[in-house]
């Protein structure tokens, strides 16, 4: 009897074996490596999401993280500190501020987008552009002004070489400029400051990208459009800009590999909605 | 029962032997008389025993096309003179004693004609199943026949109950989970969202939950395919844990997974569980009783820049404190507070516990060193599970886990290790392409290739293609 089922095993083994188990030393866990990611605040808790479920099908791969406002990221780069810039624009042209990375490849990873917020003491739930515009740059300076109660409006601006300050410029001040400086302006370091700051100073505004707007702060309509997915997607919020990383030359190896995952249908259909980014393919 | 086992033994003879026969000898095979002895057999059909009249000859089987059709559920009829099978769009053509069989328009010469007995036509069984698009193998000592189409270029296999499979398949827009029944393979859609993130499935596997690009948290019913929104709360939500008595979701908040909370599906109440103010916890575990928690905190690398002259790139990162390091959390404690259980820089992955006090873990210590199976509870430092070759994955089920390790080049191996005795066994080798499994109970899964296998009997029988 057993002998029997020995024999009847070994058949089935053979069966199995032929029908498909065949060997490969390619699997897709033996890619190596060290990844040193820095960069935008913005795409953090995309970049560590994306690293979470990269290593589990890559644990030799070792991904190291740090943000510090999006001009860091090229700079990281250009220093050779970093494989992967996180940029909140495209580094590898010039926009307001900030001169092209040369040699460097601008990598998409997703769209981002950007919300006017105000502490929840605000009783304003909607600005025009050009309130936002004389806001930002010290013409208005109390609420009354743009039909909120008597209160001197607090103006939180993020540091020079943020990415999230160069896209609300862009998109939601149509390129006019920031005020710089005066008792009620402030200047803050990440994303996490800028939410922090808005969250706990009364009659504070500031912008933020969507991800880090909490319920302890009020998300600002700009022109009677609330900053939300549908409204990008449908057109109407123009306040977004696209990710990137950046590389020297082209991505090889487990960077290559760390920025196809990013970039894969599965992440950009899964996890990156879930931490409310847009995919790349909604805007194209 | 000694008669069974001998026919058993004969039948996948026949089988193997003819799987080795080539087109040339095919084409110079004679008709002969043969002994018109018909016997019959138990054969798995689409996983359903059926007792198929066959007849062994040269090494071949020949089996009944009427007991096979109806085991199939193929559609059988005749016209003039010509005996048609239909089943799933494909359809196989012969003639009484012909040594011709024409499936899907393609005709194809038999080894040995079709034979009839007693008004019963017998035909070659691999020939004629390929003909309908199905493939023959053996399972538990029968010969398995299986017609079912199977999902194709699924991912990610959870157990979802007993013998069905939750995978999901993404496309351009978003992504559709399907239940796949783990003995045939058969497959039915379950939810097609453009945002839903991933279905966690309940310990009870009678439902799962998601949450939407809103942050809102929804729970399907696995048998009806009803989903209901349980929260509006629009918080981003990282991670969702089911409690171990299916009762209650616990999740991380916010884009950083900075708190851990508590929902009730039946009432929508949401009720925060820690909020220490500390960033980027992950895989979170919770304790049966929904008191004791253990998860993972990543530091990140310290950055010190000037963008005054951007040119001069005046940026350094230390990234000494960039480590991931596991907690444990005891909320029945008043005032209690987190316990760092780790200290050490290797990377730490498939981080689990089954009672929110002792962690279990894969320690990435470098790229060139074999990765160890350890586990912590903060009284001593880590104490190795497994490290006899370098593990790629471990899940806990049931008060086990299961390894699955490198081996060679060749093959992979998953290992059973009991939790309260400490006993490891090895139970399988694997090909070296098997890169994750699936357990639930008795029941497991491998990813091989793309493809999901299912362990039936002694061997792996695929239930996506």
């Amino acid at each position: 009897m057993r002998k029997w089922i020995k024999s009847l095993s070994a058949i089935t083994l053979a069966i199995s074996l032929a029908a498909g188990f065949t060997a490969s030393a390619d699997a897709a866990s033996s890619l190596k490596g060290k990844i040193v990611i820095n960069g935008s605040s913005a795409l953090l808790p995309l970049t560590l999401q994306a690293a979470s479920e990269f290593k589990k099908l890559n644990p030799k791969v070792k991904i190291s993280a740090s943000a510090a406002g999006s001009i860091t990221g090229p700079q990281s780069v250009r220093k050779g500190i970093a494989d992967i810039g996180a940029v909140d624009w495209d580094a590898s042209t010039d926009v307001p501020g900030f001169k092209k990375f040369d040699g460097q490849v601008a990598n998409p990873v997703a769209v981002t987008v950007f919300a006017a917020v105000a502490n929840k003491n605000v009783g304003v739930d909607n600005l025009t552009t050009k309130q936002l515009q004389d806001i930002f740059s010290g013409k208005i300076t109390n609420w009354k002004d743009v039909g909120g109660s008597d209160e001197k409006i607090v103006v939180v601006n993020r540091k020079f070489g943020s990415g999230t300050r160069v896209n609300f410029q862009m998109k939601a001040l149509n390129g006019s400029e920031f005020m710089s400086k005066g008792d009620n302006y402030k200047e803050v370091g990440s994303s996490g400051d800028m939410k922090t700051t808005i969250e706990t100073t009364p009659n504070a505004i500031g912008y933020i990208d969507l991800p880090y707007v909490t319920d302890k702060m009020k998300a600002l309509k700009i022109n009677g459009v609330a900053p939300t997915t549908d409204n990008v997607l449908n057109g109407k919020y123009k306040v977004w800009g696209i990710g990137y990383f950046m590389t020297k030359g082209k991505p090889t190896g487990a960077t290559k590999a760390f920025i196809d995952y990013i970039q894969s249908k599965e992440f950009q259909n899964g996890s990156l909605k879930k931490l409310k980014f847009i995919p790349l393919s909604a805007v194209k | 029962m000694v008669m069974r086992k001998a026919l058993a033994v004969s039948v996948m003879a026949a089988i193997v032997s003819v799987s080795a026969v080539g087109a040339a000898s095919a084409a110079s095979a004679k008709p002969a008389a043969m002994a018109a002895q018909v016997q019959s057999a138990t054969f798995k059909v689409n996983g359903s025993d059926a007792t198929i009249r066959f007849v062994a000859s040269k090494g071949e089987t020949l089996v009944s096309v009427r007991d096979l059709s109806k085991a199939l559920e193929a559609k059988l009829s005749t016209s003039n003179g010509t005996t048609v099978v239909s089943l799933n769009g494909h359809t196989v053509q012969f003639k009484p004693n012909g040594k011709q069989l024409v499936a899907d328009g393609q005709s194809k010469s038999l080894l040995q004609p079709v034979k009839s007995v007693n008004g019963t036509s017998y035909i070659a069984l691999r020939p004629f199943i390929a003909g309908l698009g199905g493939t023959l193998s053996i399972q538990a000592g029968a010969i398995s026949v299986t017609t079912v189409k199977l999902l194709e270029g699924a991912e990610n296999p959870r157990f979802a109950g007993n013998g069905k499979l939750l995978v999901s398949k993404t496309e351009d827009n978003g992504r559709t989970d399907y239940l796949v029944d783990a003995k045939t393979g058969k497959y039915e859609t379950l939810l097609s969202s453009s945002d839903a993130s991933d279905l966690v499935v309940a310990p009870n596997g009678a439902k799962a939950a998601y949450t939407d690009s809103n942050g809102a948290v929804y729970v399907i019913d696995l048998a009806s395919k009803v989903s209901s929104k349980v929260s509006d709360d629009s918080n981003i939500k990282p991670e969702l844990v089911w409690s171990s008595d299916s009762s209650a979701i616990f999740f991380l908040q916010g884009d950083k997974g900075s708190v851990i909370a508590k929902l009730d599906p039946a009432s929508g109440t949401i009720t925060k569980v820690l909020d220490d103010k500390v960033d980027y916890k992950s895989s979170l575990s919770v304790s049966p009783d929904g008191t004791k928690f253990i998860y993972v905190v990543t530091t990140l690398g310290t950055v010190t820049s000037d963008a005054t002259n951007v040119d001069e790139d005046n940026v350094s990162i230390d990234y000494s404190a960039n480590q991931s390091q596991i907690y444990a959390f005891d909320a029945s404690v008043k005032d209690g507070k987190p316990a760092k259980l780790t200290a050490t820089t290797d990377d730490k992955v498939f981080v689990e516990s089954a009672d929110g006090v002792k962690a279990y873990y894969v320690s990435v210590p470098s790229e060139d060193q074999d990765s160890p199976l350890l586990a912590v509870d903060g009284s001593s430092t880590p104490a190795t599970v497994y490290a006899d070759s370098d593990v790629i994955e471990s899940v806990l089920d049931g008060g086990k886990l299961y390894v699955l390790a490198a081996k060679n080049d060749a093959s992979n191996v998953i290992y059973q290790i009991d939790l309260s005795t400490g006993a490891k066994k090895q139970l399988y080798e694997v090909s070296s392409e098997v890169s994750s499994i699936a357990v639930s109970g008795s029941q497991i899964a491998v990813v091989k290739d793309g493809q999901v296998l299912v362990l039936q009997g002694s061997s792996w029988k695929n239930v996506t293609k």
